[in-house]
């Protein structure tokens, strides 16, 4: 499996620096929409669901369910070390907020839609910390 | 809902293609300049007689206009997608119905090969940092839901695969003409799981171009037109920062509810299907969406040689992007017209009349060509 910091880092733009920022205080934060309530990821400047643009940040309960998943046995990224295979797992959140993320404490043959998962947060670099999955026993 | 707008009168009259295959020494501009030379020859028609043109992946359509020399007085671009095929088609068609031209020529140019372009792999990408890129691995994650959801299996998707092959062996133009069995299917590498090699299509290098032309003018020149008698396209761009969990179904619907009633032919008066097929699992998605498989049950309603020749609707008679040649779309439109013409030897489906391309991607479209005018 794939070590943090293969990967190309994250790309910050104005809308997701807030998110990143989160991450490095270990928390999972994502807009709410500030006139009807929704969630949104990835960031942008706008709700898809009223169109108006205000949004508040919130954290989320970093707790979710593992919906699909696919193995890696090529490796795309010309420039980067990256081990193969290795896992990329779609996860929601309770919250209704999906992430393509990496699982950790689980091989990739394990991996199963409805598997319960906990974030855990992992330094990247100096400068980032990416939020990866656990199993966790809760419901 | 879009009014079905009754009675086109719009047909293709000449088609294109270069050789498939590597070709270093030259780049997608000769390419399409080699294709529309050859569909000019096709169609009987002079560089005088184009007045529209629509450019796709060719880096610069102004350096391509100066290439070719054309007087224009319609121009479109579109970029290196594969869902611009189809997008590119509708527009000339609209194009032509609105009086902004008369005859349109379609030039598509891919040296994919020779530049060694992977799809995957961008570093800015909002997934990077955790390894998900590559629209295959999108495609493998839609074809992981629709095994979780509907009990489909990587066995019964190999079909797509081995009918595709075998329909290229048909084919002299074919790249990838070796006959595949279902053992070597299932022994290939996984690009990624649950995808394995023959469920990704080629990258080759090759020109497509198709000239298009209204119904009067078509029927004064020399080859048999191919009526454009119905044309959708429908997005689900709303959602596609992640992969469709419908796998575009409800898109498709909504075109399949269009194309069928607007051309005024049945889905079962369909003679041949050309359906995008970048990865295998994307022939299952635009079966259930246009309505020809029920919903879940794709993988098994294609077993029994349904796509194959001979079958009920077969499918991709060229080889499809899995085995004759990557051209996004172009290529098989072009063999839409020759079946409909009746000009592929061996793959001609017998008293073809009604073909109908079918791209699913995040901007689905169709199209249903005709060998009669409405």
């Amino acid at each position: 499996m794939s070590e943090i910091g293969t990967f190309p880092h994250p790309v910050v733009d104005p809308y997701s620096t807030p998110f990143w920022e989160a991450t490095r205080a270990r928390r999972l934060s994502v807009q709410q929409c500030a006139s009807c309530g929704a969630l949104r990821f990835p960031p942008g400047p706008a709700c898809p669901h009223c169109f108006l643009p205000d949004a508040v940040w919130i954290d989320l309960s970093g707790r979710g369910t593992v919906r699909n998943w696919v193995i890696f046995h090529h490796n795309y990224f010309r420039r980067h070390n990256v081990q193969v295979p290795y896992a990329v797992a779609l996860v929601e959140l309770d919250e209704g907020i999906k992430l393509f993320t990496n699982l950790r404490g689980v091989e990739p043959d394990a991996i199963a839609a409805g598997l319960r998962v906990q974030v855990v947060f992992e330094q990247f670099d100096d400068r980032f910390t990416l939020p990866c999955f656990a199993p966790c026993a809760e419901p | 809902m879009p009014v079905a707008k009754a009675a086109r009168d719009v047909a293709v009259v000449g088609v294109g293609t270069t050789a498939w295959g590597s070709f270093p020494e030259i780049d997608s501009y000769a390419l399409g300049a080699d294709a529309l030379r050859a569909a000019l020859e096709d169609a009987g028609l002079g560089r005088n007689d184009i007045d529209g043109l629509v450019v796709s992946r060719i880096p610069s359509y102004e350096r391509f206009a100066q290439i070719v020399g054309l007087d224009l007085r319609f121009v479109h671009y579109a970029p290196a997608e594969g869902r611009q095929s189809g997008i590119s088609l509708q527009v000339a068609v609209a194009a032509i119905e609105a009086g902004l031209a008369q005859t349109i020529a379609l030039v598509y140019g891919n040296n994919g090969r020779s530049r060694r372009v992977s799809y995957g792999g961008e570093e800015d990408a909002v997934w990077a940092p955790w390894g998900f890129t590559s629209l295959g691995a999108e495609h493998a994650l839609m074809f992981r839901s629709h095994m979780l959801r509907y009990g489909t299996t990587s066995d019964q998707l190999a079909e797509v695969a081995l009918t595709f092959r075998q329909h290229a062996a048909l084919n002299p133009a074919a790249v990838m003409r070796k006959p595949l069995d279902r053992e070597t299917y299932h022994a290939a590498r996984f690009i990624v799981d649950p995808l394995r090699l023959y469920d990704y299509c080629l990258i080759n290098d090759g020109g497509v171009a198709i000239i298009v032309t209204s119904g009067e003018r078509a029927r004064a020149l020399m080859k048999p037109p191919a009526y454009i008698r119905g044309m959708a396209q429908s997005a689900s761009l709303a959602s596609s920062a992640y992969p469709a969990e419908d796998c575009w179904y409800s898109s498709l619907q909504r075109c399949a509810q269009i194309v069928y009633e607007q051309s005024g032919i049945a889905r079962s008066d369909v003679d041949g299907l050309m359906i995008y097929d970048n990865y295998s699992p994307v022939v299952l998605f635009a079966l259930e969406g246009m309505g020809f498989a029920p919903r879940g049950e794709s993988g098994v309603w294609i077993q029994g040689g349904r796509l194959r020749l001979g079958g009920e609707y077969p499918t991709n008679t060229n080889g499809g992007h899995l085995s004759e040649s990557y051209m996004q779309g172009w290529a098989l439109n072009v063999e839409a017209v020759r079946q409909i013409r009746c000009e592929c030897g061996l793959r001609q489906i017998q008293g073809c009349r009604a073909v109908q391309y079918i791209a699913a991607t995040p901007i689905s479209t169709t199209i249903l060509y005709a060998s009669e005018p409405s």
